[in-house]
């Protein structure tokens, strides 16, 4: 394992060592299939094994083995690694896409293929930093969204330099609207029924709420707790992790949590 | 504390401590490392989000993780073949001129030259060696000797691609016909 600046070695969390711990063991052909339900942290762990392994392979091959055998052995491990690299793509490409919201769907998809291919060859090439590549097996999403942050960052100076950016079309200017009453919303914190309502079914409901800062909120007020407004600078709340008035945060719960009784509602 | 530590060593120290993404862990955590209140509200707020959402993908994350295999294999395949030791026919060997304008061909396309690109660009270079014929038979020999290698990429057409190995690369620093001065940034081979 890397090190970290303080010369501590890095280590990985308990839960991601016990999944690989429980993998190592068994047949490597299982393990495409294994990677599905294992956490991305640990597929990174068995993809950078199974490429060490062809390296070993090819580099020292053990006297008595042929080169087509060994041929075949990279191969299958080449199969066994495009499995668990498709698994792990879809996982970046739903953060990604996420967290990219803001573009248009060609730009959104170029943002994808940029950070998917960053991470790849962190993952994959012989002389990257053994710190990051360690760090994928540490804290796989926290560095997909750190990377997709740097990307994003690009294309949004790349884009206002063109004078192109095209932010999605945001009701944020609410000094004209009439006030509308925000009952789902209220100041005093979420009541049991919306409470309920998150916990039981915010996984069955969420897809048919169509913009993601909507269900951010829903999930940050409601499963996270945070709280509209902080006097505190340093305690971080909706209001300025979003960078929205209260009203409008208040209005996106709102709408999210109609969106989704209706979509429960469908399904009673 | 505050940024004097890499953000990378927060988050291990915080994921062996923390197993939610509580507001009271995230308030805990700005208290602990003030200078990283930001971050730590976006890591939080992500983990919260990737918590919440079941794992549905949409067609794009499929089309786009099929992409990134191809991308990933591809990867694998290019570092092994450059990686692979050059055969022992390829020791002491002296290229022909043909040969070596091929080489210098293939290394001016990055990876991206087929036999008929890699013809016009020989063809380029010294008019006579814009043969494919030749250069087909030049690609043979330069692949047997380790010094190049064949990429099949998927794509709608099957198409090989050929590349310089490491090998490849350091009979390039020993090329020595006037072609050479095609060769972009030759000096940093040697």
């Amino acid at each position: 394992m890397a090190t970290r600046e303080d010369g501590e070695p890095y280590t990985r969390p308990p839960t991601v060592d016990a999944e690989i711990d429980e993998t190592l063991p068994t047949p490597q052909q299982e393990w495409p299939y294994r990677a599905i339900h294992l956490k991305s942290e640990a597929v990174a762990y068995l993809i950078d094994h199974l490429r060490r392994s062809s390296e070993d392979w090819q580099n020292r091959p053990p006297q008595g083995v042929s080169e087509h055998q060994i041929e075949k052995i990279i191969m299958t491990n080449d199969e066994r690694i495009g499995h668990m690299v498709m698994t792990l793509g879809k996982r970046i490409s739903r953060m990604v896409r996420r967290d990219a919201r803001d573009f248009d769907p060609a730009t959104r998809n170029d943002i994808v293929r940029e950070v998917e291919e960053g991470i790849m060859d962190l993952l994959l090439m012989t002389d990257t930093s053994t710190r990051h590549r360690a760090f994928l097996e540490i804290a796989f999403a926290p560095f997909v969204h750190q990377r997709a942050s740097d990307v994003i960052e690009k294309y949004d100076a790349l884009q206002q330099r063109r004078g192109t950016l095209q932010p999605v079309a945001d009701e944020e200017d609410d000094s004209d609207e009439i006030e509308r009453p925000v009952e789902l919303a209220a100041d005093d914190g979420p009541g049991p029924e919306e409470i309920a309502l998150i916990n039981d079914q915010i996984q069955k409901a969420s897809a048919r709420v169509t913009d993601p800062r909507h269900l951010e909120a829903v999930i940050l007020r409601y499963r996270e707790g945070w709280p509209f407004e902080s006097g505190d600078p340093n305690v971080p709340s909706l209001v300025r992790h979003f960078k929205k008035s209260r009203k409008q945060i208040q209005r996106w719960i709102s709408e999210a949590l109609g969106v989704m009784r209706a979509a429960i509602g469908d399904k009673k | 504390m505050s940024r004097n530590q890499p953000f990378e060593d927060v988050v291990q120290e915080l994921l062996l401590e923390e197993s939610k993404p509580s507001h009271a862990a995230l308030v805990r955590w700005c208290q602990r490392y003030p200078g990283y209140r930001e971050e730590l509200e976006k890591f939080f707020a992500d983990w919260a989000v990737d918590a919440a959402l079941p794992e549905q993908f949409s067609e794009d994350d499929d089309r786009m993780a099929a992409r990134t295999t191809s991308y990933a294999l591809h990867l694998l395949r290019r570092q092994r073949a450059a990686s692979k030791p050059a055969p022992a026919a390829a020791e002491g060997k002296r290229l022909s001129e043909l040969d070596q304008v091929v080489l210098i061909a293939v290394h001016l396309l990055g990876g991206e030259g087929t036999p008929v690109t890699i013809t016009l660009r020989a063809g380029e270079m010294v008019e006579k060696y814009g043969q494919l014929g030749s250069v087909l038979m030049s690609l043979d020999r330069l692949q047997k000797w380790g010094m190049v290698y064949a990429d099949h990429k998927d794509s709608d057409k099957p198409k090989t691609y050929y590349n310089v190995t490491l090998a490849g690369q350091r009979a390039l620093t020993e090329v020595d016909i006037p072609a050479r001065k095609w060769i972009e940034g030759l000096e940093d081979l040697t």
